[in-house]
């Protein structure tokens, strides 16, 4: 007990502070050959200097019949690493890379130490299932289905379901609450952001977050958060969760519907704070959201033809708009670097665009640089942080 | 004899078939020989190197009662050279055909002369086609005659119903049933009436097409996962008539024809995204007043002067409703529908000025309407069925026009017989009435001018040196506007676009044709062809994340081909019994290139288009007293790997499938009963590279056997036939020759 309670501190500690690996930092008393280190080990007299980061960008890639991952390491690219279906998505988790592959096949694999030479797991998650995120919660594997009325729970080690979280509940008329967005928050619990659409709309502007028990796979909780919400990790708070929501079309699908909003949600008291920046004002619908720990974020403004990022300083949410050209962005993540990385690609529905590529952004001046240029179109991204 | 060139219905006494004759300039060169009817032999027997035109690259195929009930129209396509058939399924099921590498659209098809696809406005799903309603058909492998004033780049089809007073069977009956719970059944009957004589055909298909397929579930790696599961809601009924009704005055005819068709099916969807409730009904009836004119007397012979005068005018509606009321096969439930008409009128004058040259003109004009339908929030109801009607979203006109003027040359210096056959031909469309300037994506008001003028000239040469054989050669451009489907359908998982640009291309080809040459029992005949394509701006369908497929002009393609076919038989009387031994053979071999300067598809292999296809099929026929016919074949197909996609990153394996057929007749007035099976070996799988991506990878897996991305075709197919056929009436062969 003892060794947990001094243990914690210091873990929490590390995993606030913790994206630059310092040598010569420990928790040992008497350590005296580092220099600036601003951490609070006993003994430390500072002048750390900062490890190099290693970190692999994982992204997928497509052209719509067929898919194919890539890896970025070094600012190196390594294309057509293995075939994916033609409409994928990737997640990092502790060192892993799951690959969500939908259209073709509805299937989940997960790759160990960026080694894709074979998953070490891999598993249909149903036909017509459309997987659409993945976490880890509870010692098992948690799959989003965005066309089905559960969430699937699976056997890390095997890949065999084990259960399942109902949210039939909260289904329209379709059949399916459109589960989107997967956290697992520091309390251990699972939030789970149902977009509840019917033809791409919320007509009735309903939109629910539900928190999940992670060792009943009950419901413990929900709220109604507004249509099409879309969740993702508050960079400045661990504990907190980026909620942007709104409608993507208009009622007669010929435009965007401005009825979206940033808000916050913090699982530490399970409170919605704001919104903070709406659609009406920024005039396009706001997509993914990504960036640094300090405030400074990355976002997607559309218009359901073209997409530009948009920058924030979530300080005083002020903004600022960087044009692409004519493009989809399908994801943005950032990497330990605090660059923020954007899978430019293929226009989206309105005829061929220049494909951009992997595009590194720099959240805080709001500029673009070389984009690495795969083969097919970026779609999906994450970043794999290695030790 | 060689066909008439305007279809044997519309022929009329011996001054048409006169005129047809020195049209096809066939006469002492090479007689060329019609196809093997089938009916000796009982099913499709296709007799590969029966061609009626010397210029052209083309195969005559007999269908009729006699080659229905086992196989459809697409089955039998596949043994001819230089086609590629893709199937979503089995028998009832979609099914369309690429020659020499065309996309389906380049392959206009045509009934008794009448485009059923205009300027490649539609893809035609052979399975709408029964083989029993048709008496033959011709198969053009890119240069087609003027009178189809046709500008396809990959060629015609021309589906002909029986004659007038041909000595086909007065009447015939039949039907078919086996596995996946399919029944087939059709009849026909010719009456005549004094000058008037009639034809009328009825066919009938369904199908639950419940077959067993594997699924691993997508997953390559895992093994536990995989299955064996049955195709569910593929339901497919069908049925098809063709009422024709000709009377003669004089030297001239009239005829009325009508072929309505009707389609009620599930849409089962693929593999992984699987369709419970999606549904598509179609209706179709192309109705068609037909005259013909000679000016010369019914006994005239071939000469100076004689001229023939064929006006026709039809109408062409297509009705087609797709309901897909859970969002399965696109992101959202939809219902939709969409009205085709088109109504059109041509006149053909031909002319022999000198019995060594015969002159055509063809002037072809057609209005193309389409108009498409909601259904999904209508609140206007029809009032007899209650079924939501919808509010026309705008309609789209166009107008074409065509005007072909050919020519037929027939030479005969001291060594062979040379025919040449320019073809110049304009098309005309009229885009005004559409709502945007095709190809700019500018608007456009209803008095701007926006014409789009093709010239598409084309042009044959052969040359007979000796008997049987013939060399040939032709070259041509062409091209094809994009349909009103690519420019503005939004049907199902269809985006138009109208951005879209006309497919343009050229073609060059070079071939030679053995007549069958008897020598003693052997008789041996042969057909092959060289080919070189290219393709502009060639359309085609790109999905996006959203399940939807958005028409694009993709760049340019380069094909060569290089296709043969030899048919061989024996025939051997001993002990009173007749034994013939028949072997048809065709083999396709097509070298298709993406040509578009994006690196990651240059020079990549077009998807979905095997470099090679190979149909034999062996028939053994035994005859004696008191057994009229018995007949034993096997027909072998070999289609080579190709890829699914235009990145060349997911290749398919290659395939081959037998099947064999039995069928007996006692005697030649009782029926013939068949038993077959397809696809014997019961292939329903085929093993490719695990991650075509790694050389290293050697590991295989097993996939789904299919022609299209998640529709797996069937295994082994069962099925038993009993045909009737009234004893033939005496009168000319099947077609003028």
């Amino acid at each position: 007990m003892g060794l947990i309670l001094v243990s914690l501190p210091t873990l929490t500690l590390l995993a606030l502070t913790g994206c630059d690996p310092k040598v010569g930092d420990d928790t040992a008393t008497g350590d005296s050959n580092v220099t600036g280190d601003t951490s609070t080990d006993s003994g430390d007299t500072g002048g750390d200097t900062a490890a190099p980061l290693h970190f692999t960008l994982v992204g997928t890639t497509t052209d719509f019949t067929t898919g194919a991952l890539a890896t970025i390491t070094d600012g190196v690219l390594t294309d057509s690493v293995i075939p994916v279906s033609s409409d994928a998505d990737v997640r990092a988790i502790n060192g892993s890379v799951y690959v969500m592959n939908r259209s073709t096949e509805n299937t989940v694999q997960r790759f160990d130490n960026l080694d894709f030479s074979a998953p070490a797991v891999e598993f249909s998650t149903g036909d017509g299932s459309d997987p659409v995120d993945v976490v880890e919660c509870g010692g098992s594997v948690v799959v989003a289905n965005l066309l089905t009325g559960s969430l699937l729970v699976v056997d890390r080690a095997t890949g065999l379901q084990t259960g399942s979280v109902d949210l039939s509940s909260f289904a329209d008329s379709d059949g399916s609450p459109e589960a989107d967005a997967l956290f697992v928050a520091p309390n251990g619990y699972l939030y789970v952001a149902m977009q509840q659409l019917e033809n791409y709309v919320s007509a009735d502007g309903s939109g629910t977050l539900a928190k999940i028990d992670c060792s009943t796979w009950n419901v413990a909780a929900s709220w109604d958060i507004g249509p099409n919400p879309r969740m993702q990790p508050d960079p400045q708070n661990p504990a907190g969760m980026l909620i942007d929501g709104g409608n993507s079309f208009n009622a007669d699908y010929s435009g965007p519907e401005l009825d979206g909003a940033i808000s916050t949600f913090d699982t530490t008291d399970d409170t919605l704070a704001g919104p903070f920046l709406t659609e009406a004002a920024l005039g396009g619908n706001l997509g993914a959201i990504t960036g640094m720990a300090d405030g400074h974020l990355v976002t997607t403004l559309d218009d359901t033809g073209k997409w530009a990022i948009l920058c924030i300083n979530a300080a005083d949410w002020t903004t600022t708009t960087l044009s692409l050209k004519n493009a989809y962005i399908g994801a943005l993540v950032t990497d330990p670097t605090g660059t923020v990385w954007a899978a430019v690609g293929d226009g989206y529905g309105a005829g061929a665009y220049p494909t951009v590529g992997f595009t590194p952004i720099d959240p805080v001046n709001c500029t673009a640089g070389t984009p690495v240029t795969p083969a097919l179109g970026p779609s999906g991204m994450a970043v794999v942080v290695q030790p | 004899m060689v066909p008439s060139p305007a279809g044997p219905s519309l022929t009329t006494g011996m001054a048409g078939w006169s005129v047809s004759f020195l049209l096809l300039l066939a006469s002492i060169c090479s007689p060329l020989a019609r196809a093997a009817s089938g009916d000796e032999d009982g099913g499709a027997t296709v007799d590969v190197v029966a061609t009626p035109t010397p210029t052209a690259s083309v195969t005559d195929v007999a269908l009729g009662p006699s080659a229905a009930g086992t196989t459809d129209l697409a089955g039998v396509l596949q043994t001819v050279p230089g086609t590629t058939v893709r199937r979503l399924g089995g028998l009832g099921d979609f099914a369309a055909v690429r020659l020499r590498g065309s996309t389906f659209q380049q392959v206009e098809v045509f009934l008794d002369g009448v485009p059923l696809n205009p300027n490649g406005d539609d893809v035609v799903d052979l399975s709408t086609l029964p083989v029993a309603s048709f008496a033959d058909m011709l198969v053009y492998r890119g240069f087609a005659p003027a009178r189809y004033g046709s500008a396809a780049m990959g060629g015609v089809l021309d589906l002909r119903t029986t004659p007038a007073g041909a000595s086909r069977p007065l009447s015939a009956l039949g039907a078919s049933a086996g596995s996946w719970g399919t029944l087939h059944s059709w009849g026909s009957t010719q009456p005549v009436l004094g000058r008037t004589d009639a034809l009328l055909t009825l066919d009938q298909l369904h199908t639950d097409g419940d077959w067993p397929y594997f699924d691993d579930q997508g997953t390559e790696y895992n093994r536990f996962d995989d299955r064996t599961l049955t195709r569910e809601h593929n339901r497919v009924d069908r049925a098809n008539a063709i009422a024709r009704v000709r009377t003669t005055f004089g030297t001239g005819s009239l005829t009325l024809l009508d072929t309505p068709a009707w389609t009620d099916e599930e849409l089962t969807g693929t593999i992984s995204t699987p369709s419970t409730q999606a549904t598509f009904l179609s209706g179709r009836n192309l109705l068609v007043l037909d005259g013909d004119l000679a000016g010369t007397g019914s006994d005239v012979r071939p000469g100076d002067g004689a001229w023939r005068l064929h006006p026709r005018a039809w109408w062409l509606h297509r009705d087609e409703t797709v309901h897909d009321p859970l969002g399965e096969l696109a992101v959202g439930d939809s219902w939709t529908r969409g009205v085709w008409n088109t109504g059109g009128a041509q006149v053909e004058a031909v002319v022999v000025p000198k019995r060594w040259l015969t002159t055509s003109l063809l002037v072809r004009g057609l209005d193309d309407v389409y108009a498409p339908y909601d259904l999904l929030g209508s609140t206007v109801t029809d009032p007899v069925t209650g079924e939501p009607q919808g509010v026309a979203d705008g309609s789209r006109s166009r107008r074409s026009l065509t005007a072909a003027l050919s020519a037929d040359l027939e030479l005969r210096p001291s060594f062979g017989t040379i025919t040449v056959s320019p073809v110049a031909q304009v098309d005309v469309l009229d885009n005004h009435l559409l709502g945007q300037v095709p190809f700019s994506g500018l608007a456009v008001s209803p008095g701007t001018d926006a014409t789009e003028v093709y010239g598409v000239p084309r042009g044959a040469v052969s040359w007979c040196p000796y008997g049987p054989l013939t060399l040939r050669g032709s070259a041509g451009v062409y091209a094809r506007p994009p349909d009103l489907t690519e420019l503005f359908g939004d049907q199902g998982t269809i985006v138009g676009n109208t951005d879209l640009v006309a497919e343009r291309g050229y073609g060059v080809e070079a071939g030679a044709h053995l007549d069958p040459v008897v020598v003693g029992p052997l008789t041996v005949g042969a057909d092959g062809a060289y080919a070189r394509q290219r393709v502009h701006d060639l359309i085609t369908y790109e999905p996006n994340s959203q399940q939807t497929e958005h028409a694009v002009n993709l760049g340019e393609a380069y094909f060569r081909t290089v296709e043969g076919a030899a048919q061989v038989g024996l025939k051997a009387h001993v002990a009173g019994a007749l034994l013939a031994l028949s072997s048809n053979t065709s083999v396709t071999q097509i070298l298709a290139r993406n040509l578009d300067t994006n690196p990651t598809y240059s020079n990549n292999a077009l998807p979905n288009v095997p470099p090679w296809d190979v149909s034999q099929t062996t028939s053994l026929r035994f005859s004696a007293v008191g057994l009229d016919n018995l007949v034993l074949s096997h027909t072998w197909s070999y289609t080579s790997a190709t890829f699914e996609d235009r990145a060349n990153e997911i290749p398919t394996a290659p395939r081959d499938l037998h099947s064999v057929a039995l069928s007996v007749r006692i005697r030649p007035s009782f029926p013939t009963i068949e038993a077959s099976v397809l696809n014997i070996l019961d292939v329903r799988g085929m093993a490719v590279a695990r991650n075509p991506l790694d050389p290293s990878d050697t590991a295989r897996v097993v996939k789904p056997l299919t022609d299209f991305v998640g529709y797996p075709l069937p295994g082994r197919t069962v099925m038993i036939t009993a045909r009737w056929e009234a004893p033939s009436s005496p009168g000319s062969s099947p077609h003028p020759e």
